[in-house]
């Protein structure tokens, strides 16, 4: 992420980019800084204000809700200042921030939506934000440990509804994945070719990737299988090691296949 | 035939092993204290992390004094990320 020319040039313009880094070098000056806010282990983010104070200390791994963190950041900072003195607060502005730092969940920032009083960009930014929001959640849920086969399917057809109505989340937003894999299963059940090539290209190169990453791994586990010869136990967790990863490339494999013959269905 | 062992036995052996634990618990913070990190190779790693394209091509900076000054000054919040350059 951070490599991206894409982070970059937004990083640059829109914050203090500061690596807090643990070097274990004696006497440096901020090596315990970890410690400091309370994190427990690497890597973590948080957003400073020019005070060192944390005004959050969750901070979300794609480009996208991270610039709204940032952007909302100092904003919000701003405004439930003014808020908690009982100042009167701009009701759009408040919105946002809150929205953008992810201090509402769904159900509340549609509750809210109405009385911000949005109108224009600042509208459609929110729209769009919610949405990501809402399947966020969804996707947590359908994911989550307790989630029912009826669940899944019920967050299926959520996803595939809001397909329909027109909405589509923002380039590399978090929970992308899950969404293109909801609607490849919903193009398959409704015979959806429009659906279908909205998320096909992305998720056939998600899955090749995965294969050339795992043919990597297979190749240095079946050295490691054919070098550790004379220690039977590292031999073994070598062997076991290469099960698995043909399992995975096997399973990709045959994804892939579905994949490809869904493709040629549609197309017929 | 295996024997299992008796009653006296496993009574020893879970005094033992409670001891152990106790002692185990009692001495980490000292035995994690203690450790020490190769300097020479703590200052290599650093200065190696600085010259990646992450870290150049984003212009991050690791003074935080001069963070904070520069927020101040641009009115920009502080992206801080936390990351290390040793092994545990």
């Amino acid at each position: 992420m951070f490599a991206s020319k894409d982070f970059q040039s937004w990083g640059k313009d829109n914050a203090i980019l500061f690596a807090a880094v643990m070097t274990k070098i004696e006497g440096r000056k901020d090596d315990q800084l970890l410690r400091t806010y309370e994190f427990r282990g690497f890597p973590s983010m948080a957003i400073l204000d020019s005070d060192a104070n944390a005004i959050t200390k969750s901070v979300p791994r794609d480009l996208f809700s991270m610039q709204n963190v940032v952007a909302a950041s100092t904003e919000y900072a701003k405004l439930s200042a003014d808020a908690a003195a009982g100042k009167k607060v701009d009701p759009a502005a408040w919105y946002i921030s809150k929205l953008g730092l992810g201090k509402l969940t769904a159900q509340e920032a549609k509750e809210q939506f109405a009385d911000a009083g949005l109108a224009g960009e600042a509208k459609t930014k929110a729209e769009q934000m919610l949405f990501v929001l809402e399947m966020t959640e969804l996707s947590k849920s359908a994911r989550g440990r307790e989630a029912t086969a009826e669940d899944k399917m019920e967050a299926c057809v959520a996803v595939y509804e809001a397909f329909k109505a027109g909405k589509r989340l923002p380039k590399g937003a978090s929970c992308e994945t899950w969404v293109d894999d909801m609607l490849i299963d919903a193009a398959k059940s409704n015979n959806d070719k429009e659906a279908f090539a909205h998320s096909y290209e992305r998720v056939k190169t998600r899955h090749l990737k995965r294969i050339e990453e795992m043919k990597v791994f297979l190749a240095r586990y079946q050295a490691e299988a054919e070098d550790s010869k004379a220690d039977e136990a590292k031999r073994k967790r070598a062997e076991t090691t290469v099960g698995r990863i043909e399992q995975i490339i096997d399973g990709t494999t045959g994804t892939l296949d579905r994949l490809e013959a869904l493709a040629k269905k549609l197309k017929s | 035939m295996r024997r299992l062992p008796t009653q006296a036995t496993m009574n020893l052996l879970t005094r033992q092993g409670i001891a152990l634990i106790s002692l185990a618990t009692a001495l980490a913070p000292q035995l994690l204290a203690q450790r020490t990190y190769d300097q020479d190779k703590m200052a290599a790693n650093y200065a190696d992390m600085q010259t990646h394209e992450w870290f150049t091509g984003g212009g991050w900076i690791t003074d935080f004094d001069l963070a904070k000054e520069q927020s101040k000054k641009t009115g920009k919040p502080i992206f801080a990320y936390f990351t290390r350059t040793y092994a545990p």
